[in-house]
């Protein structure tokens, strides 16, 4: 049971350029609790963090630490505090190793020198107690997302923090990886440390917190015991408003006899993938399920040209052609938009314009210019259309919301006007509203004839939306599914057994 | 009303605000200094215009037109060292065309055994192609173009030597020394190149889209690749760009002393091309460019050399108080210092919309 | 378990591939350039008379190069040393008349005091190294033209009379044993190498990255400082090009030494001593088989240019500080 308080933040309020992005939140923490922090996008979950750890000042408001009033300086002052942070999109130093950025900034010392023998030791027992057993000597690069993941927790197990903080932690973990994160929270919640959990992923939130708060627009809506607000509830609060469109959405049918417009056999690429074949009819969703590394993404960017294919064929409309790089992929009418939307998606410092009208503009090649007046019909077409929030298509798209600069990149490919859109994660870390609104574009450009290919971690959206499901595993397309028939049980039945 | 103040504000922020700001106020201290610094005279006999602010943007040209080329490589997030060098370059393959028959003329003179085509054609065609050489090694290569250009910026003087057998040769060429030292419509042909190489380089950015395919590759050049554009061909027609940009400097400075000069032609032109560019608000590490704001970044640096002499300050300090005034306009610039004038502009509104 | 299903290339391009090779690419590159220079020269080049001259070219950048090494590391550059180094020499040159120990204080305190300036402006102001240093750089060039504006600027007899190749292997020594002992076992090493891998990444690990940031630029300046002193030593009067194209010459040997220009982790302390080694003795064998200075820039340039193709880190585009 959660013991007394330790952390209390009363009256919190911060003021930016313009807006309010916290208005008199308070917020509470015991030991030995986990407490899930929810919200919108912009609800001000991250400014609240980002207060705690010294990053934001508050303008208003008291941090009582152990009852002890508190004024956070910096991440380094947060963490001598015993206030320690996991962030969401802040990497580790991904040149060093392992056991480095677990203990840099305070290595442990033996007769004036870094102790490395202790370093490489500590490294190795605590990654031990998150059940990996790895080489900690090997630089952090080497391992996957969700090792980083937890180096940077064990990082913050290693200072013996008293709160912990969480930001969207499981956002690219798979499932099994995402268990081992919660058994490790449960650990580190055992022995008496408060836990503050932020999460997209409303499952996640009733499968570990304790309590929840929600915040809206900057507004406390409420503190809640997890027994005491069902899911639908949870999500009316955070939205706002009911919350049904999710559910009225209907699976993309495709007609009987329609055409295949995209065909792949047998390829692969130089080091990961060996031998893909698939085909996709027009107006078709097609889901690809399977675990982070299965192969998903490395055949979703084969065909895009992203990496090189070595090996086999792609035809467009019964046609072979060969794409080399991604240019020849947009000439054959499709579109790609990558799993990373920070390192590979959006292009943060030129505005909405700019990056709707890119792809169509790279299509026709520099010589022949869309007007000034050509780009803006085009971009204020696609803000409308998408419902993008901005005050007008001259904002730089790096200013958005994760879920608007997911629309901006999805508008820069209707505009296009592609006949293959193949989406990698397009719903991953944003929030529940934009989620729905993303899905039901999808949809609808099925219903116009555009075939789709949609690579999710989150099997209900996948099982919603697809026409067929194709399973991957291990780098090999393992079955493919009816996307009417069959349950999350089949695919994480086939996910872990390899077979149909 | 409080309309127009939140734009003055914005303009406040903006570089080139500064930048002109800068320029303005050096202007105006050369004037103080010498009343008659703005007058400008005409000269029948040479038929051309005459003053302190004709010579300014005449001796700027060179770094001008450099410059151009640099806001494109540093709008890529790069920057190129080799300028300097291929200036010497141009200068030591043109006047190598540029040879006569020394039995026939002892003095130099009106004439020239090779055409005068291969004259202005050769060196151009070679500098593009080094420009070509240093595109080749960042975008096929992968080398981080500071490291790429630096060799040629190392072995650059070195060809220029050889290619010259480490002489310096003279000419009178006439039609050369136009290059240099001629005017067209009263003003000297430095300014008119520069203008016709401004010109041509913002209406091949802006009128058509390689503008924005560099800014785009200088944020991202992963999201632009998977958008399409062929960020390789991008880089490869910068470096080319600058290249050509560097050999046309190279003419109009060989062309004003009539001689190359392996040594010292070009010498820290990149580092004032690189100063110009950022001084005229294009960031170092790549995306948004502004070449009106290059041509005004140039100006001052030129500006404040013309300053200094006028100031009667000993010419070995020259470089000391040219560093020292573009280091003002750069830390006016920087970003604390901006958001510190934002701050102090919005607090000032705050209140003033209090008191109502 | 990720790694056994993947299609590994075979043993030997792999290791030819690895960080481990690339590592030992610098260290082969000298000995490969060592070894065509003793076939050229017919072994004169190990003679020694011949090798302590060589050695004599090797100490003042090798000390300032330890400096900039802490800088490069940070993923920053510094384009002051050659003027630092001229500035810093006439003060040491100035105060040999006083006193020898002053005059080394006072070289590294003034090559301490521009390197301040220089961590100044690039931290509080949020400047690019490049941009900085560059002013600096043209700043201090214009000090040093200054000052010997009218003849060259003597140093004391009893300075000149310490120029021993003692002295000055055990000050470089001291140098790169100090520096590789802060590199290697203190924290200094790991927070430098964590800002250059990622800055946000190490603020938000509590490394204070403006003090790294800021301290680093000083060391670059002091050990340069020092250099003046081993440099006034050797030449005894200081003209307006002391230090002239140093930059250069300190850039080119660290990246042939194999730093990564984006520094960061992957930095080694070996990159100091083996890249000034083996621009040295490329230096002096040209020199010795009678190349014309021209000749002899294009020669380097091209060894360069092979030595970046094979070990260069591709970032592509990856940004200066």
């Amino acid at each position: 049971m959660p013991g007394k308080n330790i952390l209390e933040m009363k009256g919190i309020t911060i003021q930016f350029p313009g807006v309010k992005a916290l208005d008199g939140v308070d917020f509470s923490l015991c030991e030995g609790e986990i407490h899930s922090l929810l919200g919108e996008n912009g609800a001000g979950k991250s400014t609240l963090i980002k207060c705690l750890t010294g990053v934001n000042r508050m303008d208003e408001g008291k941090i009582i630490l152990d009852g002890r009033e508190i004024h956070p300086t910096g991440p380094g002052n947060a963490i001598e505090l015993g206030i320690s942070a996991v962030f969401q999109e802040i990497n580790l130093c991904p040149n060093l190793s392992v056991a480095e950025n677990i203990f840099v900034g305070r290595q442990p010392m033996k007769h004036g020198q870094i102790d490395w023998n202790e370093i490489n030791r500590r490294a190795e027992e605590l990654m031990s107690r998150f059940h990996l057993d790895i080489d900690v000597t090997r630089p952090l690069s080497y391992y996957s997302t969700a090792i980083q993941q937890m180096t940077s927790i064990a990082r913050a197990v290693d200072i013996q923090a008293k709160i912990l903080i969480l930001d969207e932690p499981t956002s690219s973990l798979d499932e099994n990886e995402v268990q081992l994160l919660f058994t490790v929270m449960r650990q580190l919640k055992e022995s008496g440390m408060g836990i503050i959990f932020i999460t997209h992923f409303l499952d996640q939130i009733y499968a570990v917190s304790d309590r929840m708060t929600i915040l809206r627009n900057g507004h406390l809506v409420g503190t809640y015991n997890i027994n005491e607000l069902g899911k639908v509830e949870l999500v009316t609060k955070m939205v706002g408003k009911d919350m049904d469109v999710i559910f009225s959405l209907k699976r993309a049918e495709v007609k009987d006899g329609a055409e295949i417009v995209l065909k792949a056999e047998h390829i692969g690429d130089a080091s990961k993938i060996n031998d893909i074949s698939l085909d996709l009819r027009k107006g078709e969703l097609m889901g690809f399920a399977g675990l982070l590394g299965s192969g998903r993404t490395e055949t979703a960017e084969m065909l895009f040209g992203a990496t090189k294919t070595v090996r086999g064929d792609i035809f467009i409309d019964g046609e072979k052609i060969e794409i080399k790089q991604p240019f020849d992929a947009i000439k054959a009418r499709l579109a790609f938009c990558p799993e990373d939307r920070k390192r590979d998606g959006i292009i943060g410092d030129l505005s909405i314009r700019e990056n709707i009208m890119l792809a169509v503009q790279s299509r026709k090649g520099f010589m022949h210019p869309m007007t000034r007046q050509e780009q803006e019909e085009l971009a204020d077409k696609y803000i409308s259309i998408l419902g993008i929030v901005t005050p007008d298509c001259e904002k730089k798209a790096g200013e958005l919301s994760g879920g608007n600069q997911q629309k901006v990149i999805l508008a820069r490919w209707m505009a296009a006007n592609p006949k293959v859109l193949i989406l990698d994660e397009p719903t991953r870390g944003i929030d529940i509203g934009a989620k729905a609104e993303i899905q039901r574009l999808m949809l609808e450009m099925c219903k116009d004839g555009v075939s789709v290919i949609f690579i999710s971690s989150e099997l209900d959206e996948i099982i919603r939306c697809s026409t067929r499901i194709i399973i991957m595993r291990d780098r090999e397309k393992v079955a493919e599914v009816d996307g009417s028939t069959c349950t999350q049980q089949d695919i994480l039945r086939i996910i872990a057994e390899g077979a149909a | 009303m409080t309309m127009k103040k939140t734009d003055f504000s914005g303009i406040m922020q903006s570089k080139v605000t500064w930048a002109v700001i800068a320029e303005a106020l050096i202007l105006l201290v050369c004037f103080l200094i010498r009343p008659d610094f703005f007058s400008i005279s005409y000269q029948p006999s040479t038929g051309m215009l005459y003053g302190s602010l004709i010579d300014i943007v005449n001796r700027s040209a060179e770094i001008t037109i450099i410059s151009m080329g640099m806001t494109l490589v540093i709008a890529l997030g790069g920057t190129d060292l080799s300028v300097g060098a291929l200036v010497a370059v141009a200068g030591a393959i043109a006047l190598k065309f540029l040879r006569w028959d020394v039995l026939t003329y002892t003095t130099p003179g009106d004439y020239t055994v090779y055409p005068y085509i291969l004259v202005l054609g050769v060196p151009l065609i070679v500098c593009a192609l080094m420009g070509l050489f240093n595109g080749f090694l960042v975008a096929k290569g992968g080398i981080q173009p500071i490291i790429a250009t630096l060799i040629l910026m190392v072995c650059g003087r070195g060809i220029a030597q050889i290619l010259t057998d480490g002489k310096q040769f003279t000419t009178g060429y006439s039609p050369f020394r136009i290059i240099g030292q001629g005017s067209f419509l009263c003003l000297p042909m430095p300014i008119i190149i520069t203008v016709i190489v401004v010109i041509a380089v913002a209406l091949f950015t802006r009128k058509t889209a390689f503008g924005a395919f560099v800014e785009s590759v200088g944020v991202n050049p992963s999201a632009s690749r998977l958008s399409g554009i062929k960020a390789g061909s991008v880089i490869l027609i910068v470096f080319m760009i600058t290249g050509l940009l560097s050999g046309i400097a190279g003419l109009i400075y060989s062309s004003r002393i009539m001689s190359n000069d392996s040594n010292n032609a070009g010498l820290n032109f990149e580092m004032d091309a690189i100063l110009a560019v950022v001084i005229g608000g294009t960031n170092m590490a790549g995306g948004r460019f502004s070449l009106a704001g290059t041509v005004i970044g140039s100006l001052i640096i030129r500006t404040i050399v013309t300053f200094v002499y006028y100031f009667g300050i000993v010419a070995e300090a020259t470089m000391a108080f040219k560093a020292l005034i573009i280091a003002v306009v750069i830390v006016l610039q920087s970003e604390p210092v901006r958001r510190y004038f934002a701050k102090r502009s919005a607090l000032r509104q705050a209140r003033s919309g209090g008191a109502k | 378990m990720a790694e056994k299903n993947e299609l590994r290339p075979s043993k030997i391009s792999e290791f030819f591939g690895s960080d481990t090779f690339k590592g030992l690419l610098p260290f082969i590159g000298l000995v490969v350039i060592l070894g065509i220079m003793y076939w050229l020269t017919e072994g004169r080049i190990m003679q020694p008379k011949r090798l302590r001259l060589l050695l004599s070219q090797v100490y003042y950048p090798m000390i300032v190069a330890t400096g900039v090494f802490f800088v490069m590391t940070l993923g920053s550059i510094d384009f002051t040393e050659g003027s630092t180094l001229g500035v810093a020499s006439i003060v040491v040159s100035v105060l040999s008349f006083y006193s020898i120990p002053l005059a080394v204080l006072g070289g590294i305190l003034t090559g301490a005091a521009i390197g301040a300036v220089n961590g100044f402006f690039h931290v509080r102001f949020r400047l690019q190294s490049f941009i900085v240093t560059i002013c600096t750089m043209y700043l201090f060039r214009g000090v040093c033209a200054y000052l010997t504006t009218e003849t060259a600027i003597p140093a004391s007899a009893e300075i000149k009379a310490l120029d021993s190749d003692n002295l000055k292997i055990a000050i470089t020594l001291g140098v790169l044993i100090i520096a590789f002992f802060l590199f290697k076992f203190t924290r200094i090493g790991n927070d430098v190498k964590a800002v250059g891998s990622g800055e946000t990444a190490a603020r938000f690990s509590g490394v204070r990255t403006d003090r790294v940031k800021f301290l680093a630029f000083v060391a670059a300046g002091a050990l340069t400082g020092l250099a003046a002193f081993v440099n006034v030593i050797k030449v005894g009067s200081i003209t307006s090009t002391a230090g002239n194209q140093l930059e250069t010459q300190i850039l080119i040997s660290l990246v042939l030494g194999g730093l990564p220009i984006t520094g960061g982790a992957k930095v080694r302390f070996s990159n100091i001593v083996v890249g000034t080694l083996m621009y040295t003795v490329l230096n002096n064998g040209l020199v010795m088989l009678g190349f014309e200075s021209a000749t002899q820039q294009l020669i380097k340039g091209i060894v360069f240019l092979i030595f970046v193709a094979l070990t260069i880190d591709r970032k592509a585009l990856k940004v200066i500080k």
